[in-house]
């Protein structure tokens, strides 16, 4: 285990190197950032452009891009962060607000919906074929097959723009963390605007994981163990809470694992949507600006989550599941 | 669910049996037996027709054109009208009607998603079947590409994508600008092979071990004379049911594209499902309920169909059902 533990982590370091490198060069082909540059900083002069190229490793020709990496990663890595295009505002502060934001929104969103999502899967996989069953499993396919937006612009409509006109008031707001102008920290208006967005949310993950709950406690209700627990003449509780469950949630963990590394850049639509300040927003900028020393960052914080929980992903599932070996 | 499919199928071969005619049904009518025994499907692919030809039907059934503004100025206001009689629904904030508008929209959006879906099919059941079958070197790097792929956001690595192929001047003479109908259906086919050639290749892995394939090995086929005449004939069902998911993908990325201004500008005289939603998150914010409506009900028809189709067809090829026959 600790070897196989080992021999990961070591590979992580060249997979995320490589990643990394492919990211750079997607970037700076396609934002072309002395390009942006010069559009944001329309009176820039010459010096001032130089002196951009040279900050962010910007060198030219197919060599350049490999020691422009490496400049790049340097920066990266002490610390030493170019500032964005615009501005010239340092990245980390704004980064570190936007990914707290997603984070609170991507944590409760999927606490509701793996709750719930596993307790539908549960109640459906109890009664296989018959009506709950169905009723859960035409509701997942139901669930999943509404886009985001649809959900996200339909409880606009309804609860903001149409409460206002039929009662006066909107119950929950479209955009934001606060109202505009707010100062200070307030549970109460800030739970009021991540309703709709954790609803959209939560809509996606419940839907997933009650096919997947369902699926997995119904593959280990039908095992010769289970049959093996019943024999040995405990309660049907028992073989409930004790076999069945903590059995079928294995598979489930794993995924939790692989949802929570993809939190921090996967509510895209949905940020854009609700004007929420997270991950998501801060991509739709930077990419509109061109903004290379912005996204660079986000990239490697976003990449870097999905790699890291898939490796821990696997670690978990090993240690819950005795019948895996690990080479 | 299942339970009730198999006991009709099941039933069917009793008959037979009762008759003492043993008259032996085929795989792809088996298959279908099942298909048609999901009710929820069965309806689906209805309405799914009558949607496509109506729609194939826009010069009869459409009311005006895509970009003509209904009745004159001097008749007083016509643009953000509710649904009446001469906009069955409504019209949008320059005054053009809104269901004629779907009509154009979604046939924009229906080609785009059979094209784009095509294709990927065609690359990703070629790549994925030839890596199931060779694996090594050429398998690991497909297979560590399209992880390289799903590490990112789908949405950010489409924009990024689009960014780099944007980029280079002679892709963008290939295919069009990146506002192009053709630059977007190679963008959703870069990314759509990949689900594809997963699928293809664990299939591709359970067949090849298979004795029909050794047969053939042994009477001295090739790799793709193997690929054509037993490997695909022996995935239809996943093809087809990625085939079905995929033209929904498309429609739903193009509409989210064009809900962040990234989306395709087809020209004159043609807009996009995913414009009209695009323009529906405007039209929110200022309580034009229609606006948002009717477009979401023609994409929610198209994808709930789609969905309930893929549903059906994966039951109808499950190979385990066939075995219980």
């Amino acid at each position: 285990m600790k070897r196989y533990i080992a021999r990961r982590l070591l590979w992580l370091i060249p997979t995320l190197l490589l990643v990394t490198f492919l990211v750079y060069v997607a970037l700076r082909l396609g934002t072309n950032p002395v390009e942006s540059y010069k559009r944001a900083n329309a009176r820039a002069s010459k010096k001032k452009i130089q002196q951009y190229i040279e900050l962010n490793g910007l060198y030219d020709g197919a060599f350049g891009y490999v020691r422009g990496y490496f400049k790049w990663l340097g920066g990266f890595l002490t610390g030493d962060w170019a500032p964005s295009i615009k501005g010239r505002t340092p990245v980390w502060p704004n980064l570190k607000d936007a990914l707290a934001n997603s984070l609170r929104l991507g944590v409760t969103a999927s606490i509701v919906g793996i709750f719930v999502g596993n307790l539908f899967g549960v109640l459906a996989a109890l009664r296989p074929g018959r009506l709950r069953d169905t009723a859960v499993n035409t509701g997942a396919l139901i669930g999943l097959a509404i886009p985001p937006f649809v959900s996200a612009l339909l409880l606009q409509l309804l609860f903001s723009i149409y409460w206002q006109k039929w009662f006066g008031y909107s119950l929950f707001p479209t955009s934001g963390v606060y109202p505009p102008g707010h100062q200070g920290f307030d549970l109460a208006l800030m739970l009021k605007h991540m309703a709709l967005p954790v609803v959209v949310v939560a809509i996606q993950t419940i839907a997933s994981y009650s096919r997947y709950m369902r699926s997995s406690l119904l593959d280990v209700l039908n095992s010769d163990y289970l049959r093996t627990a019943r024999s040995k003449g405990i309660s049907e509780r028992q073989v409930l809470l004790k076999h069945s469950l903590r059995n079928a949630l294995i598979p489930v963990t794993t995924l939790i694992f692989l949802d929570i590394g993809a939190i921090v850049g996967g509510l895209i639509i949905t940020e854009g949507l609700f004007e929420y300040p997270g991950m998501g927003r801060f991509f739709l900028v930077a990419y509109g600006n061109g903004d290379f020393p912005q996204l660079m960052p986000f990239m490697v914080i976003i990449v870097g989550s999905v790699v890291v929980f898939n490796l821990l992903a696997d670690i978990v599932y090993a240690r819950l599941d005795p019948r895996i070996k690990l080479v | 669910m299942s339970e009730k499919k198999n006991s009709e199928v099941a039933a069917a071969g009793v008959d037979a049996v009762a008759g003492l005619t043993v008259a032996s049904v085929s795989p792809t009518r088996m298959a279908y037996m099942r298909f048609r025994a999901h009710k929820a499907a069965s309806v689906s692919v209805v309405i799914l027709a009558f949607l496509v030809v109506y729609v194939l039907l826009s010069p009869l059934t459409t009311r005006y054109g895509v970009n003509e503004q209904i009745f004159n100025i001097s008749q007083g206001k016509n643009y953000n009208l509710a649904p009446r009689a001469e906009a069955w629904f409504g019209t949008d904030s320059i005054g053009r009607d809104l269901y004629s508008r779907i009509i154009f929209g979604l046939r924009v959006s229906l080609l785009l998603g059979i094209l784009a879906s095509a294709f990927s099919l065609a690359v990703g059941v070629a790549v994925g079947s030839y890596a199931g079958l060779k694996g090594g070197r050429f398998d690991d790097v497909v297979m560590r590409l399209t992880d390289v792929f799903l590490a990112f956001p789908f949405l950010v690595a489409l924009l990024v994508i689009r960014n780099v192929l944007g980029a280079v001047p002679w892709i963008t003479a290939i295919i069009g600008e990146p506002s192009s109908i053709r630059f977007l259906v190679v963008l959703f086919t870069i990314f759509g092979w990949m689900g594809v050639a997963r699928i293809l290749r664990a299939q591709v892995m359970a067949l090849k071990e298979r004795e029909f394939v050794e047969a053939a090995r042994a009477a001295g086929a090739s790799n793709w004379y193997i690929i054509r005449k037993h490997l695909i004939p022996n995935s239809t069902g996943p093809i087809l049911v990625a085939l079905s998911l995929g033209v929904v993908g498309v429609i739903v990325s193009e509409a989210t594209l064009s809900l962040f201004g990234y989306g395709p500008s087809p020209g004159d005289g043609a807009t996009s499902l995913g414009l009209l939603v695009a323009e529906s998150k405007l039209a929110v914010r200022a309580g034009y309920w229609w606006l948002a409506l009717y477009p979401f009900a023609a994409l929610l028809i198209v994808t709930l169909c789609v969905s309930f189709i893929g549903d059906g067809l994966r039951d109808a090829f499950d190979p385990k059902q066939t075995v219980e026959q």
